[in-house]
């Protein structure tokens, strides 16, 4: 079958490889009818994130039609249209038990190598290195999805794909922001990153009742999408002092939850010239402590005394230069999570066929898995106004 | 029309696939090489019953490496010369002796590598046959005798100690295991190093797979084939940095 391959840093290859094949009784083969790019791939192909191999397939945000099921699938059968979690999970490990299925104890098949490269593990992933289970990816004609009584979710009627594919990672992740982050009625809520997981987060937080809802970024196509789609306000922090700005608008408090979804690739605005962005890029470069945590650093000094910070972007090892002082005498409470997909998959569907949530205008364009290459080329330089391209391998 | 996927493997004709019956096989070896560590071990401390320092077989495996590693580069370098003066040119004479000293350098360097990855702390020198225990989300009842354990646990046979006590609040099990003895040969930092054959990652993983099997049923299988052009030197480092039977 054809599929997208990571190919070495920057490189990108549409392939041939081996069909998928069911090797547990509990996995099911799923067609994928619509995958799409994530910002955390661009960590792959970037080369920040170790452990890929030329070959690797790419992709893990995914839906599509079941088309065998092996004979431990008691709940999924051929024919079913799902969507899959991004995350695998077994389902009966304490973790799972307790909803932090990210963390899974028994999908990650490479956990040794984890613990070698990042000292811990996680839950396997489709698509996100060897580190991460080495799992192929989505970007594919088929995928294997393993314990599929837990990872696949059916899609309602009313719930068209272009909605369910964005209930594999970017509306479970953003609403695990809020939830994890602890947004109550009446806060005000700023979300840094106006990406699919960033506007998912801002949608979460009014859901769950936030007074106002804050989104900062620097592209004017994003902002633009937040403020029709999301009703929310924003700020361009490449032209103004951000942290004044969102002082000014919290009555000099700071918001009350802050939520990073940006990632260890963040960029620095125009607004502060405090060189951060430059520094923590020659580092990087030189791989030295490697993540440029730019948005969390924001994030830190922005949030209220009190207050509560959430990190959803993606990072890999260590940071440098981190408000650790700020964090501990304003009393934050700082957490951050790989999406616990699981959790929310179901309650997202149902929103989403209530009309409550909608999902489709993140994906800006959408083309043929044959010009996926093509497709990351315009999502990494944000081309075209582009948030999320879907790709479909079977056209 | 028969599907694409209908060429799939089903997991019973994967249980019976070379695959896992490779598996299988290393378990059984892996059982064989702890009872032969244990006879070499019994062995060893009856010759030298005062030979503790663990970093020492570590330390003259490596030194043994350069020292093979200088000799040859000494050799090949005599052989050179002896080839230039019977009449082999001067630039294949350099570039052979490049070649060499480069294979060399590499060889010394991924061993000083290992060695510095791998060597154990202070305190672990004392604790190195530590008790590997993973946390089983079930009840302690469930693994109340031997009799309930796993075949991946229950293949090891006498060869490891096994305790079982119940977690804290509603975390489950705690399974730990180890290795009755671990070598104390010349050899036995070398062996502890390779990954397929440290006794110690051997029970680990058991261990793994058997928390696995009883939480999920099945032990999950990676990916196969893992990537289309697996990265040789990705695989380089992996080894080179690999903490083999660091607790």
């Amino acid at each position: 079958m054809k599929a997208l391959c990571w190919e070495g840093v920057n490189k990108l290859a549409l392939e041939r490889v081996p069909d998928p094949q069911i090797l547990n009784d509990q996995d099911a083969i799923v067609k994928v009818t619509l995958t799409t790019t994530c910002g955390s791939d661009l960590h792959l192909i970037n080369g920040f994130i170790p452990t890929m191999q030329s070959g690797d397939v790419m992709g893990h945000e995914f839906m599509g039609e079941i088309v065998d099921v092996g004979p431990g699938v008691r709940r999924r059968k051929v024919g079913e249209r799902v969507v899959v979690c991004s995350f695998i999970g077994c389902g009966r490990c304490w973790y799972c038990t307790h909803d932090l299925w990210s963390l899974c104890d028994n999908t990650n098949t490479n956990w040794e190598l984890a613990r070698e490269v990042l000292g811990f593990e996680t839950g396997g992933i489709y698509g996100y290195s060897h580190a991460m289970g080495g799992f192929k990816g989505s970007h594919s004609e088929y995928i294997r999805v393993p314990f599929a009584d837990y990872g696949t979710f059916p899609v309602p009627d009313g719930v068209g794909d272009m909605d369910a594919l964005f209930a594999s990672d970017a509306a479970p992740t953003g609403w695990m922001g809020a939830h994890l982050g602890g947004v109550k009625p009446g806060d005000v809520v700023a979300v840094w990153g106006a990406g699919g997981v960033g506007q998912m987060a801002a949608r979460a937080a009014q859901i769950l009742g936030a007074e106002r809802v804050i989104v900062i970024d620097r592209l004017p196509d994003r902002l633009a999408m937040a403020e029709r789609y999301m009703d929310t306000e924003t700020i361009d922090f490449s032209s103004t002092d951000m942290q004044a700005e969102l002082w000014e608008r919290t009555g000099g408090r700071g918001p009350d939850v802050c939520i990073e979804a940006v990632g260890m690739e963040a960029s620095a605005g125009g607004g502060v010239p405090d060189g951060q962005h430059g520094y923590d890029k020659v580092k990087q470069q030189l791989r030295m402590p490697q993540d440029r945590p730019i948005a969390v650093r924001e994030a830190i000094n922005a949030c209220r005394k009190g207050g509560s910070v959430f990190v959803l972007g993606v990072f890999g090892g260590m940071v440098d230069k981190f408000p650790l002082g700020a964090l501990m005498n304003k009393g934050l409470t700082f957490a951050g999570a790989q999406q616990h997909g699981h959790r929310y998959i179901p309650m997202l569907l149902k929103r989403m066929a209530s009309g409550e949530l909608t999902t489709r205008h993140l994906a800006t364009h959408e083309m043929p898995l044959e010009e996926a290459p093509r497709g990351y080329e315009m999502f990494k330089h944000k081309r075209d106004g582009c948030v999320r391209v879907a790709f479909r391998p079977h056209v | 029309m028969t599907p694409r996927w209908g060429r799939v493997r089903r997991s019973s004709q994967v249980r019976a696939s070379p695959a896992n019956s490779t598996d299988h096989e290393r378990f059984e070896r892996m059982q064989q090489q702890i009872r032969g560590w244990r006879f070499a071990a019994e062995r060893t401390r009856r010759r030298r019953p005062s030979r503790e320092a663990p970093l020492a077989p570590s330390a003259q495996m490596i030194g043994g490496m350069l020292l093979t590693g200088c000799r040859r580069l000494g050799r090949m370098a005599t052989q050179a010369r002896a080839g230039s003066r019977a009449g082999i040119s001067r630039v294949e004479d350099i570039d052979m002796r490049r070649v060499a000293g480069g294979v060399g350098l590499m060889a010394a360097g991924v061993g000083v590598a290992r060695y510095l990855v791998t060597r154990p702390g202070r305190r672990d020198r004392a604790l190195k046959n530590r008790w590997i225990t993973v946390t089983v989300n079930c009840s302690p009842q469930r693994l109340a005798s031997r009799a309930d354990l796993p075949e991946p646990i229950t293949r090891l046979g006498d060869a490891v100690d096994i305790r079982v006590a119940p977690a804290p609040g509603d975390r489950g099990t705690e399974l730990g295991a180890r290795p009755r003895e671990l070598p104390r040969t010349k050899i036995v930092g070398m062996v502890n190093r390779w990954p397929e054959e440290d006794p110690r990652r051997m029970v680990e993983v058991a261990l793994r797979q058997a928390k696995s099997m009883i939480e999920t049923g099945e032990v999950l299988r990676p990916d196969w084939p893992p990537s289309a052009q697996p990265a040789q030197v990705g695989k380089l480092l992996e080894f080179a940095g690999r903490r083999g039977g660091r607790p």
